[in-house]
């Protein structure tokens, strides 16, 4: 369900068109040695297989494992990824310094655990009430050039 | 973050709803209705979409809760789910299932948890589900009812179903809360919550927390007149007041006729995979109108105290293979404190009447780990094992105090310390694709009745999208309780040797369809309860043998024994349909069920279960004309008629058809306070005062007595809300 999430929100981005051409990069990013975040980002993965487009639009994905978070904001924006998933796994620190590693940059940033948003990310998962949330970090957003329109908005938890 | 499962693949689930995304208004509606897929956890202990979960499962959210103007878990159950009755006795409201209701079991049939904690206390297997609960209302986030046996992972008291509070978190709303409620002139509720969630140490830390207190008093009840006549044991006319003369007669004007106090408090905090839970209550419960106490006395009542803590901790071992531990703690205590003048109530010499008092406390402990394998990652083959270790420790005691003499006389004392192993396999597959198989069993080893296994198999077969068809077989068992297994009395009552527990089978054929905002159910169902636990009268021969054997005092001419001796039989259908239109500004939903059930007693006599309705339902609608409106629902249960319980009248009385409506208004002012103050406004119709309990001393014709007189029902009830939210986001 997450990945048929990410990819409906994706595409109320507003600079989505400009940002990318006819085809998406996907960049799953996992912290190393930690289980937890490799099972989401090989889960994330088998998901996206099953989709035939993100937006309409060809893709590829790509995975990462690292731990240095500076170090996977850079490689992520030297391949030039479209869409950034991180995996469980990171702390609170490292969220942060990879978020503001990729402020600026021009990419949309989703996460596994809903606590990444208020750290940086700028779309997480979670569930309320027995059915799933999503939660929008609006500041970082407009730090990556992400504008989601006001219908995901209108149905997601954002926070200022 | 997830309220209660241990594992994220939630966030994996497949869907068959188109990824092809578009911002049209289509692909808006159809990203709301994968945001309104409910997603439950309590079938399998594992979060997984409702529809293809191994159960029939309903959800009732904290929404539905404060929209439809729901007061209790049993409101939510009566006028929201699929599948429960809802019964208001004496001892507080009763919930059945699927036409079996278990009148007097003070819950002990169906399992009740709150995020996952057995409620249901470890001498009497109570659990409530009105106000006696001790959960403050507003820390519930939603609740999940399975409907059907559920031992197969959870053990004792699953027989009908299995409810699971799911509480909030902390990260739904961040500041404080002050609630307000009052049934003018008979309640009031007073509270408060604490939300919030940070990062301490790096982690993420999310803290809930509830406090609240309930008060009622009234209505004045009038009950009677019953012209019972002579005490047994003097003679004269029965005394049903504190009054030294006796007139023989019960009943008159109640002047608090529900009187009730309920402090509780709740608590959850988590630090990133470490969740401890507290939760404390304590009921003080007015019972002026039981025939065995003094009629109007306010020193007639009962206590309840709960404290219970929960830790657990989650891991995520390999890629593969998560685990958990929960520790767990839990202390429960009974008082019922009941002087009366009749002597007939009373020990043999004790004339000028006494004071009854009976003492249940248990305390429990354990521990719970447990291991789910994701073989291939994708959930298509998935591997659940767990162990729950407890001991537990049950006490009671119960005497008599002669008003007179103020002797004391004990007639019942026992303390039992006691183990019990339960430990459960699940496993899941999915050979092809949309065809989900859930096999389980769960072996239980229990000091105080022995071993059962409990087994449960489940298809789920995705017909086509979001249309599922489910097969399931599922047996549930209650283990006998401490009262029942040791409670003995030598004036009248022999403990039993060897009671078994109570078990049932059941089968059920359901299907369910969710299209857009629609979700359909419709189900089939059969259930055979066997061993059923009742009172039993001692034989001539076992009489005295067990005066020989000094259980019975000499003399006695009459003894019983709780015996499992009764079976029942239910089978029935229920649908469901809830929806949602105008961009979900506009909600609704209905259910109904028709189940037949007959219970077979000791002799083999079958009657249709006391207050189990053969037909029940409910309907609920909702509009909120804009974001900044109010809400206005309506909601309505009805019953059909049903038979009166512990009536001895020929042919048994029966209850006629009951519909309760209720109508609420709720939002919050923006213009004033900017929007921190919530209000709601209740009120409640009941076509029908005669609930389906008799109440008083006489249960069969006597003179002018030629109708059971049943416990009374408010015809009409208001309630009156505020809320006031600091810091709200």
């Amino acid at each position: 369900m997450q990945a048929a999430l990410l990819a409906k929100v994706v595409a109320y981005d507003r600079n989505l068109d400009k940002r990318a051409g006819d085809h998406l990069q996907v960049l799953l990013i996992g912290k190393e040695n930690e289980p937890s975040s490799e099972r989401d980002v090989s889960q994330m993965r088998d998901a996206l297989k099953t989709l035939p487009t993100i937006v309409g639009r060809p893709f590829e994905v790509g995975t990462l494992e690292g731990t240095d978070p500076t170090s996977l904001a850079k490689e992520a924006l030297r391949r030039h990824a479209h869409i950034v998933y991180l995996g469980s796994g990171f702390t609170s620190a490292d969220v942060k310094t990879f978020s503001a590693a990729v402020s600026g940059g021009d990419l949309f940033t989703a996460a596994a655990d809903p606590n990444m948003v208020r750290d940086g990310i700028v779309l997480g998962f979670s569930l309320q009430m027995g059915k799933p949330q999503l939660i929008v970090n609006s500041q970082q957003a407009s730090r990556q050039n992400v504008e989601l329109a006001a219908g995901v908005l209108q149905l997601a938890k954002v926070l200022p | 973050m997830m309220p209660v499962p241990l594992f994220t693949s939630w966030l994996f689930l497949t869907t068959a709803t188109g990824a092809e995304a578009t911002t049209s208004p289509a692909a808006a509606d159809d990203l709301a209705n994968m945001l309104d897929q409910a997603v439950v956890s309590t079938a399998s202990k594992n979060g997984e979409d409702a529809l293809t979960a191994p159960a029939t499962t309903w959800t009732v959210t904290r929404d539905d809760l404060e929209r439809y103007g729901m007061n209790t878990i049993a409101d939510a159950l009566g006028f929201l789910a699929l599948g429960t009755q809802v019964e208001s006795s004496s001892d507080g409201d009763e919930v059945g299932v699927r036409g079996v209701l278990v009148s007097g079991d003070y819950g002990g049939h169906m399992l009740l948890l709150i995020d996952g904690h057995a409620i249901n206390e470890q001498w009497d297997s109570s659990a409530y589900y009105d106000r006696l609960l001790g959960l403050p209302l507003d820390s519930i986030d939603h609740i999940e009812v399975v409907l059907g046996p559920g031992s197969v992972l959870y053990g004792s008291n699953a027989m009908l179903g299995v409810v699971n509070i799911i509480t909030r978190d902390g990260t739904g709303r961040n500041g404080v809360r002050l609630i307000f409620d009052t049934d003018p002139f008979t309640a009031t509720r007073s509270g408060i919550s604490v939300d919030t969630s940070t990062t301490v140490a790096g982690l993420p830390f999310k803290l809930a927390g509830s406090a609240e207190y309930y008060h009622a008093t009234g209505p004045e009840l009038s009950m009677g007149p019953q012209e019972y006549g002579a005490d047994s044991v003097t003679g004269e006319p029965r005394r049903f007041t504190d009054d030294p003369v006796g007139t023989g007669i019960w009943g008159g004007t109640i002047n608090e006729g529900r009187l009730l106090r309920v402090p509780s408090a709740y608590l959850k905090a988590s630090l990133a995979d470490v969740t401890l839970a507290l939760r404390g209550s304590m009921a003080r419960i007015g019972n002026t109108y039981t025939q065995y106490g003094n009629f109007n006395d306010p020193d007639v009542w009962q206590r309840e105290r709960w404290l219970s803590a929960d830790l657990s901790y989650d891991l995520t071992l390999t890629k593969a293979i998560d685990v958990a531990a929960r520790l767990y703690a839990d202390g429960y205590e009974y008082l019922q404190h009941l002087p009366t003048r009749a002597a007939q109530n009373c020990l043999g010499d004790q004339l000028d009447g006494c004071t009854y008092r009976l003492l249940g406390q248990a305390r429990s402990g354990g521990l719970e780990l447990r291991a789910r394998a994701d073989w291939f990652g994708t959930n298509s083959l998935t591997t659940l094992l767990g162990i729950d270790n407890r001991l537990r420790r049950v006490n009671a005691h119960e005497h008599y105090r002669d008003f007179a003499t103020h002797e004391t006389i004990t007639t019942s004392d026992y303390t039992r310390t006691e183990k019990a192993v339960g430990a459960y396999l699940e496993q899941t597959v999915e050979p092809v694709t949309g065809l989900h198989v859930n096999l389980g069993a769960r072996l239980d080893w229990d000091e105080r009745f022995g071993q059962h296994l409990s087994p449960r198999a489940a298809l789920a077969l995705e017909l086509w999208e979001r249309g599922v068809a489910k097969l399931i077989y599922s047996e549930a068992f209650r283990a006998p309780n401490a009262y029942e297994r040791y409670y003995a009395d030598p004036t009248w009552w022999v403990a039993p040797d060897n009671l078994q527990p109570e078990i049932v089978r059941s089968g059920e054929l359901a299907f369910e369809q969710s299209v857009g905002t629609e979700r359909v159910v419709l189900g089939a169902f059969y259930s055979r309860f066997t061993d059923l636990v009742q009172e039993s009268s001692l034989s001539t021969d076992e009489l005295a043998a067990a005066i020989a054997e000094q259980t019975l005092v000499e003399g006695v001419e009459y003894a019983g024994q709780y015996r499992n001796v009764a079976k029942l039989d239910s089978y029935g259908v229920n649908a469901a349909w809830e929806g949602a239109a105008f961009a979900r500004l506009l909600r609704y939903g209905v259910s109904v069920t028709c189940a037949k059930s007959a219970m077979e007693n000791e002799e083999g006599v079958v009657t249709p279960l006391a207050v189990a309705a053969p037909y029940f339902g409910n309907a609920h609608v909702s509009y909120r004309v804009a974001e900044t409106w109010p809400v206005l629902a309506l909601a309505a249960r009805v019953a059909g008629p049903r038979r009166v319980d512990a009536s001895d009248f020929d042919p048994y009385p029966k209850t006629g058809h009951q519909v309760m409506l209720r109508a609420s208004v709720s939002g919050t002012l923006p213009t004033l306070l900017e929007g921190a103050l919530g209000y709601r406004l209740i009120g409640q119709y009941n076509t029908s005062t005669k609930s389906a309990y008799a109440v008083g001393p006489l249960s069969e014709p006597s003179g002018t007595y030629t109708e059971q007189e049943t416990i009374p029902l408010d015809r009409y009830r208001i309630t009156i809300g505020l809320t006031y939210d600091f810091n709200r986001p």
